[in-house]
């Protein structure tokens, strides 16, 4: 990642979580003290949040004198193979974006086929981001590990599963 | 007590425990002998599978997996110049160039017979230490409660790394996470925004898989290219009398200063080893030796790091106050399975928390077997392909944090954790403070709504107790001594 966007990261998540403060101490506006007390339901989170914007603010201030002297580095850059498919090029420059993603399906699927299917689609495409990608050994793996998560969970421990709206 | 501890032992061999506890500290070994795999991170996984268990079976599943996960960091940073968790940094400087010379089987070995006898002086003192402190603390009141919160929360400063402000900030962060749900004075539902999910507040397992767990797996998605081979062969297992003679008192000390080390909140099992290290060396009879592959070397910081896991349990069951990172999960995996940690522990689940000593001093001896007669298998595990592992993490991680409450909402709530966890590992802030944060969260702000209760809203009760007294010194002293060195680490980098 750049020094830049690593910058921009800290500035972000400093100001998201003075934010929470903010709607938090707003949402909280109308519950009630212990009579006669500072005590209530808004009392130690309104305490936390001042404390939390304070250092949320040092940090800001810090990372800012950081990046101005340049002392944020950006990481090294990743070789791309120069041989594959755009396709896959572009799996390996945005790793981790397209993980995210896939994560966000996997969630979806989870809640509309439930364990089963969804993880036999998940394992395969989590193993291609990760350029683990000999069919054999992919799909050994797939189906061996759903087949052993199912009997270790479900079977011997009595775990639910998800079983997505489908099948409910 | 002793019949406490008997008994623990009767229940760790007339139940599945025992069985638990050989599957933690094989499943440890495993996970400390792959880089990047923590023994936290096995913790966090595996409280989900403790839910539906006795707690005895449970706790004794994590106590071997942390036993185990501490000690297989040694292997790969014998074999692969690369330690598996941090606690094996420092056996990594003579261990790798023993292995080097042609004496990787010595090497692990000794790493194997330190690690035990060292785990092993750590649990006998944590077994009897351990109740002592328990019958002090259990004279505590609402506002030693309050303090004893504040004294773990400036741990923070400890666990934080380079910038006291950003550990501070995650405190904060996670002080926050715990006020979601019915506040413990007034009962109103608070930041609930009318979901039933949010009633009892963030459950506590979500959050610590998401920031242990999830975070990793995807950090793992990342880095999956910087996958390291090993280096050098594993030889012939095993060491003569005249080295075991040699490295013994070097093993007894370092055991000691492991517990003791441990025993501090704040410090770690890698400060419990490099501290036995350098101990080791400048108590050595060939300190020319350190650093080209001395046997004592090996020795002292894998005694050390696996006495200072036990010492670290001292002020997580006495006293509630996780040290460091894996404690923390622990303890978090302790009040998952509805067990307050904290001196009550010791009247109200005796069985329990003996059951725990017990799995401790055995986990120690199953490591040794294990160690020796399996070296060469954990060897093999170092061959296991990182995107499998990955992948498997992050099913792991979904279904442990589904499984609680059989809940789609606490797989987000994981997710979300997962990616804060991600996020603070990229701009390089602390995350264990999150965890403690949430943990010691409705610790101080129950017992803060009750000494204010019980004393009209007056502040002068806390300087009217004497154990209060001795808290509100310890905490002033831990804030002074970090503010100095804070201080004095600017001034040097001045200067340089």
């Amino acid at each position: 990642m750049k020094a830049k966007q690593k910058f921009g990261l800290e500035i972000g998540i400093n100001t998201f979580f003075i934010m929470v403060v903010l709607m938090m101490s707003v949402v909280s506006k109308n519950y009630d003290f212990v009579q006669g007390t500072i005590l209530g339901a808004r009392t130690f989170p309104i305490l936390v949040g001042i404390f939390l914007s304070l250092f949320a603010l040092v940090n800001i201030a810090a990372s800012v004198v950081r990046y101005r002297k340049n002392e944020i580095v950006s990481d090294e850059k990743e070789q791309l193979d120069s041989d594959s498919s755009p396709f896959v090029r572009s799996v390996q420059k945005y790793r981790v974006q397209y993980a995210l993603g896939l994560l966000v399906c996997y969630y979806l699927l989870l809640l509309t086929f439930g364990f089963i299917i969804s993880t036999l689609i998940f394992i395969p495409s989590i193993l291609f981001i990760l350029e683990y990608r000999k069919p054999v050994a992919v799909s050994l793996v797939t189906v061996i590990g759903v087949a052993l998560l199912y009997i270790a969970f479900k079977v011997l421990l009595g775990v639910p599963l998800p079983q997505g709206f489908l099948f409910s | 007590m002793l019949g406490y501890l008997f008994d623990g032992f009767g229940f760790l061999f007339s139940s599945m425990a025992a069985l638990a506890l050989l599957a933690g500290v094989v499943l440890g070994i495993i996970i400390g002998v792959l880089p990047g795999l923590t023994a936290t991170m096995g913790i966090a996984l595996l409280i989900p599978l403790t839910y539906y268990v006795d707690p005895g079976i449970g706790l004794s599943l994590l106590i071997g997996l942390f036993a185990g996960g501490i000690y297989g960091g040694s292997v790969s940073a014998i074999l692969l110049k690369t330690p598996g968790t941090p606690a094996a940094g420092a056996t990594l400087l003579d261990g790798y160039p023993l292995a080097q010379s042609g004496h990787a089987g010595k090497a692990i070995t000794i790493a194997t017979i330190s690690s035990a006898i060292g785990g092993l002086i750590g649990a006998i003192i944590l077994s009897f230490l351990a109740p002592q402190i328990a019958k002090i603390a259990v004279k505590f009141g609402p506002p030693e409660y309050v303090l004893l919160g504040v004294y773990g929360l400036t741990m923070i400063s400890y666990v934080s790394g380079g910038s006291l402000t950003r550990g501070l900030f995650a405190g904060c962060i996670g002080l926050l996470i715990s006020t979601f749900g019915i506040d413990p004075i007034t009962s109103v539902p608070r930041f609930t925004f009318g979901t039933l999910n949010l009633l009892t507040g963030f459950e506590l397992l979500p959050i610590l898989i998401g920031i242990f767990a999830m975070s990793q797996a995807i950090e793992g998605v990342r880095d999956v290219r910087t996958e390291v081979k090993a280096q050098v062969k594993l030889t012939k297992i095993g060491i003569s009398l005249k080295e075991f003679v040699r490295i013994l008192p070097h093993v007894v000390k370092s055991a000691f200063i492991g517990t003791f080390v441990g025993a501090i909140p704040g410090t770690g099992t890698d400060i419990a080893a490099f501290l036995s290290y350098g101990e080791a060396k400048r108590s050595s009879k060939h300190p020319e030796e350190f650093g080209k592959g001395s046997i004592e070397g090996v020795a002292a910081p894998e005694a050390g790091n696996n006495a200072c896991v036990n010492g670290a349990m001292i002020p997580m069951f006495t006293l509630g106050i996780p040290g460091e990172a894996a404690t923390a999960v622990i303890l978090g995996g302790l009040m998952v399975l509805g067990l307050q940690p904290g001196p009550l522990l010791f009247t109200e689940k005796p069985e329990v928390i003996y059951t725990v000593f017990a799995s401790t001093i055995t986990s120690n001896l199953i490591m040794i077997v294990l160690g020796i007669l399996g070296a060469r298998f954990f060897a093999k595990v170092l061959s296991l392909p990182k995107s499998v592992i990955v992948a498997f993490i992050f099913i792991f991680s979904v279904l442990g944090a589904y499984s609680m409450r059989n809940s789609m909402f606490d797989v987000l709530v994981m997710a979300m954790a997962g990616l804060l966890g991600f996020a603070f590992s990229i701009i390089k802030y602390p995350i264990p403070p999150v965890l403690l944060g949430v943990i010691l969260g409705p610790l101080v702000e129950s017992n803060l709504g009750r000494t204010l209760l019980i004393s009209d809203g007056n502040l002068t009760i806390f300087f009217k107790r004497p154990i209060s007294i001795f808290f509100i010194l310890i905490i002033v002293a831990t804030i002074g001594q970090n503010l100095y060195k804070h201080y004095s680490k600017k001034q040097k980098n001045k200067t340089l």
